[in-house]
């Protein structure tokens, strides 16, 4: 399966993340992942959000098993840089 | 049973043919109505009930037939129309299934978001005006460049307009006192703000480790309390000053210089990682950014474009302030804490 091009999660069951979920998203590493941070699932479970080049074949099992239980969830890295936007 | 590629490949010829048999029917409709009623109503026949097209799974009886893809016609309202029932939205074409759906008003509205009507031009974010408030187009006294004005911030009784450091620095450029104008250009009657503070951009260096960034962010103090308008931010009626923090699914609102009032959704936050271009593409200067805030915009619609840096994000039910425009790609938009900010500048909303 290829990562999603663009991810949209279902609204939380909390206001916070769990700060286990933080602590992970700041110290998780994996040589395909780019970016990491937190999202939810698309029914709103709180998750590992990682970003990992388009044509990755995931989920990547020695990533998930670093995640604790949470889910992860997978978006591919953008075609672009991103660029600021002034004008 | 028609695999997904074989519908698909079908569509554009469908439309096509669709759209054929819409004007013919429009065509002969009019040339009745004028005479009889003297315009046309929006659903006079069966093919102008018909908004949009796509392909997807067959659904019969309400229940999804797996692997059976076909040509979706989706009206606004569905009613049995027996012998009437237009021929191109029956049976198939050119061996392809065709589903016809309900799909309501209200869900066509929203998808049509890009096209409604904005409560603000870009033109009037652009344009001088006074009092300044967020959401108007800002500039360091002549620049070649543009950017937006957030929202004001404030310490104690000092009023500080606040954006990016690329906007009102020129990215580490511009020194301590430099004016700030509403909204572009060499006149000094335009200044109404001086930078104060920024947080400087970290780029790497040769043979050293990639720093983090944590924001994009300066603010310059407003030169006099008349020339500014607390708690407004142009074109939204509904901005109240007291921060928030972003989650994901939260709507959000921006009003910005470059595509005005435009809506989105967070979809990540605390993101680590972010890589943003401050050069060019022949000489990249590769920013790398951590807790920032990912959104896409709502369907149909970007979410910013350049210019719009600098602009206050607002979680969309309570007006409150969630973060700071700073990038994007054309997809999606990326943006700093706006709790982080204020704890940098020990300054809160105003």
């Amino acid at each position: 399966m290829r990562p999603k091009k663009q991810h949209i999660g279902g609204e939380p069951p909390t206001p916070d993340p769990p700060q286990a979920l933080i602590d992970l998203s700041e110290r998780i590493a994996h040589p395909l992942v780019k970016r990491t941070g937190v999202t939810t699932t698309e029914d709103g479970r709180w998750a590992l959000y990682v970003t990992v080049p388009k044509t990755t074949d995931v989920p990547l099992h020695d990533l998930e098993s670093q995640a604790g239980g949470f889910p992860v969830v997978y978006e591919a890295e953008p075609d672009r840089p991103l660029r600021p936007l002034r004008s | 049973m028609a695999s997904f590629s074989e519908a698909f490949a079908a569509l554009d010829e469908y439309r096509l043919a669709l759209l054929s048999e819409q004007h013919n029917e429009n065509t002969a409709l009019a040339a009745r109505s004028f005479s009889a009623r003297g315009g046309l109503s929006a659903f006079a026949t069966p093919l102008t009930n018909v908004h949009a097209t796509g392909v997807g799974v067959r659904l019969r009886k309400g229940k999804i037939v797996e692997g059976d893809f076909v040509l979706k016609v989706y009206v606004f309202d569905k009613q049995d129309l027996g012998k009437q029932a237009p021929k191109i939205t029956q049976g198939n074409f050119q061996g392809i299934g065709i589903d016809v759906e309900h799909l309501p008003v209200q869900q066509a509205l929203k998808r049509r978001v890009g096209l409604r009507p904005l409560a603000t031009t870009p033109a009037q974010h652009q344009a001088r005006r006074r009092p300044v408030v967020g959401g108007l187009q800002i500039s360091p006294l002549g620049a070649d460049f543009v950017g937006t004005m957030g929202c004001l911030v404030r310490r104690g009784t000092q009023l500080f307009a606040l954006s990016n450091n690329h906007v009102l620095v020129d990215t580490n450029s511009l020194p301590i006192g430099t004016q700030i104008v509403q909204s572009f250009g060499t006149n000094p009657a335009d200044v109404f703000a001086r930078l104060s503070e920024f947080e400087p951009i970290r780029f790497p260096q040769p043979g050293g480790i990639t720093p983090r960034n944590r924001m994009d962010a300066a603010i310059a103090a407003v030169t006099s309390p008349t020339l500014v308008r607390r708690a407004t931010i142009f074109g939204i009626d509904n901005y109240t000053p007291v921060l928030t923090a972003p989650r994901p699914a939260m709507t959000v609102t921006k009003s910005g210089r470059t595509t005005a009032v435009t809506r989105g959704r967070i979809t990540a936050i605390r993101v680590n990682g972010v890589t943003v271009n401050y050069g060019t593409v022949q000489n990249p200067i590769i920013g790398t950014f951590d807790n920032s805030v990912q959104i896409v915009g709502a369907p149909g619609q970007s979410f910013s474009r350049p210019g719009d840096s600098g602009s206050a994000i607002l979680d969309n039910a309570s007006g409150r302030p969630v973060a700071l425009l700073f990038a994007g790609d054309g997809t999606s938009t990326t943006a700093c804490d706006l709790t982080a900010v204020c704890t940098r500048f020990n300054v809160v909303p105003a």
